[in-house]
């Protein structure tokens, strides 16, 4: 995009005039990454003092979860892995329905209008509060754990793209059908391409919150996976282990969110052509 | 630059001012002993009962309640100086003494017996499960893995000739198992009332009862932190004098006692049930020591006590963890 030499001097006077100036000790990388690293120290040494903990129990649970396992005879892997397929159904789930759904609300005042209350009287109720009825309705103890996981991450996909679909430029709709496309075109060539990153931004944000809703959904009924491991581990008082599969649960949950964004990045390469 | 440090200064004033305001409300507000206990726990009835009757204020002492979801939890609230003593599972008393080093002991017992293993109706009327042999391959629901109730289910395998290995443990709320039964998830084991409950509400029946397992096996108990026992005993004994009144006024008055519970448990649509209940359940203030030492050799055979924090002299150990000498004091 061309700018005119008045426009780039308005710019740089705003981007003088904000406050995003480092201080002289933080310009450093190497001391930023220090300054995090003492950040995680003390809150280490936080969680130490009011768990009883030693980062040297954590790690001795850590390896005895991974090699021996648990008193069911499961090493951490399994629960790893259990977590994730259970996550993983869940999240495929919610963007299966939030998506369709949230492109039709965003694109047809008819079904923002029929399912826009809906929406908003159920999404404030948390995905814990759901499992009573969730064990009413589904048969399958795996049904009712996918479906807390699906209730966490569902809402911020829907949201996100209906938002996405909506804020589609009018004029880019207008051109579209000046030239003569249909709908499905306009929808598949205008509108889901200009809803695509508040769509993935909306899938990492409820992939995350599906991810936290883990312990919850696993204390439904299960023998495995990490929400499970720490609810027993803190009923018999291995705190170690409790901080350990923490731990484990936190490190997916950043490793899934960063290959969605690098999934983003890929797909969605045409925003930085946008953007420059 | 000075009207920001004033502000500064008074957030830092506000800050600190409302933690001293707190501190000194703490202090100052402090009742004679915080007890803990489980909400709407049948087991815990004697404490309901003492709270009811007003026999806390009749003797003097200023209580604070504190419920809690279970009994691991419970001994993590004794391990952040939340309570000073608690109506408690022996089992998480037992297991988070010793793997976390919490440092309580057990002063009297609240009941024995009142588990049951149970099976969903519709089984046990076609006569799919009549037995425990019937679970084989089956998964059974269970409190936790460190719970006598699990001890309850392997038991009971045991006696019917089975391994835990035969039947799948899945952990769960008790409030959630018999609604979760299932043609793959017949059966649960858990405490009173849910068992009652559940058998009022036509989903499951009691397959066989704790007492038909380990008869006197020991549930909940009433526990004190070592450091409240030492600096207190006094409130302590008036605590356990208070206790084993009530006990004893639960199998005086056994009708006063289930309508307390009904009303107490929200179940007075359900009274026959409650009365079910309580008929299963022993409420007795003597600690069954030997079966608290069984439940110890269970978790230690389960791996379920940390390597390194397994009592060397588990005599010794018992002889530190119980102490009846409150009991028999009254």
């Amino acid at each position: 995009m061309m700018s005119s030499p008045e426009q780039n001097a308005e710019n740089a006077a705003v981007e003088k005039s904000r406050p995003h100036e480092l201080p002289w000790f933080l310009e450093s990388n190497i001391i930023r990454w220090a300054l995090a690293g003492l950040i995680l120290v003390l809150l280490w040494v936080i969680i130490a003092f009011f768990s009883r903990s030693t980062i040297i129990e954590v790690l001795e649970a850590f390896i005895i979860l991974s090699t021996e396992g648990d008193s069911g005879g499961f090493v951490l892997a399994d629960h790893a892995a259990q977590s994730l397929f259970i996550v993983t159904v869940g999240f495929c789930v919610a963007v299966a329905t939030a998506v369709p759904l949230g492109i039709a609300m965003g694109r047809y005042s008819i079904a923002d209008s029929v399912f826009g209350p809906v929406v908003e009287a159920t999404r404030p109720i948390p995905p814990i509060a759901w499992i009573p009825l969730s064990l009413l309705i589904f048969t399958s103890l795996l049904s009712a754990q996918v479906f807390i996981i699906w209730i966490g991450a569902f809402f911020p996909i829907l949201i996100n793209t209906t938002t996405g679909v909506k804020r589609t430029e009018p004029v880019h709709i207008d051109v579209a059908k000046t030239f003569g496309a249909s709908e499905s075109r306009i929808l598949t060539s205008v509108v889901i391409p200009s809803a695509a990153p508040e769509m993935f931004a909306g899938m990492r944000i409820g992939f995350g919150i599906g991810w936290m809703c883990l312990v919850a959904a696993e204390m439904i009924g299960s023998n495995k996976g990490l929400g499970y491991l720490i609810w027993t581990m803190q009923q018999v008082g291995w705190t170690g282990a409790v901080i350990a599969s923490m731990l484990v649960i936190g490190l997916i949950g950043f490793l899934v969110s960063y290959v969605l964004l690098m999934v983003e990045k890929r797909l969605l390469r045409w925003r930085q052509g946008v953007a420059v | 630059m000075d009207r920001n440090r004033a502000i500064a200064a008074a957030i830092v004033i506000i800050v600190v001012s409302s933690g001293i305001i707190v501190a000194a409300w703490t202090t100052l507000s402090r009742p004679d002993v915080r007890i803990g206990y489980l909400e709407k726990d049948l087991h815990q009835l004697a404490f309901r009962v003492a709270l009811v009757n007003g026999w806390f204020a009749e003797e003097g002492i200023t209580v604070e309640l504190k419920s809690y979801g279970n009994g691991a939890l419970e001994m993590d609230a004794f391990l952040g100086d939340e309570i000073d003593m608690g109506y408690l599972g022996a089992a998480p008393a037992l297991t988070k003494r010793v793997n976390q080093d919490i440092m309580v002991t057990i002063l009297a017992a609240a009941n024995l017996e009142g588990s049951a293993i149970m099976v969903r109706k519709a089984d046990f009327d076609g006569g799919s499960i009549t037995q425990i042999a019937n679970l084989t391959g089956k998964s059974v629901f269970i409190p936790g893995p460190s719970t006598v109730q699990a001890f309850l289910l392997r038991l009971a395998l045991n006696q019917s000739g089975l391994s835990s290995s035969d039947v799948t443990t899945l952990s769960t709320s008790p409030a959630n198992m018999a609604n979760s039964l299932s043609e793959a998830e017949p059966a649960f084991v858990a405490w009173e009332p849910f068992n009652a409950r559940a058998e009022y509400d036509d989903l499951a029946v009691p397959l066989v009862l704790s007492g038909e397992i380990w008869p006197r096996h020991p549930c909940c108990v009433v526990a004190s932190s070592n450091s409240f026992l030492a600096a207190h005993p006094d409130i302590a004994q008036t605590v356990i004098d208070i206790h084993v009144r009530a006990e004893e006024w639960i199998v005086s008055n056994p009708t006063a006692a289930i309508q307390i519970a009904a009303e107490w448990l929200e179940m007075e649509d359900a009274i026959s049930a409650v009365e079910t209940a309580f008929n299963r359940i022993i409420y007795d203030y003597n600690v069954n020591r030997t079966g608290i030492e069984m439940y110890l050799s269970y978790l230690i055979d389960q791996d379920i006590l940390l390597p390194h924090k397994v009592p060397v002299d588990v005599e010794a150990f018992l002889d530190s963890f119980i102490n009846t000498t409150f009991v028999e004091s009254t």
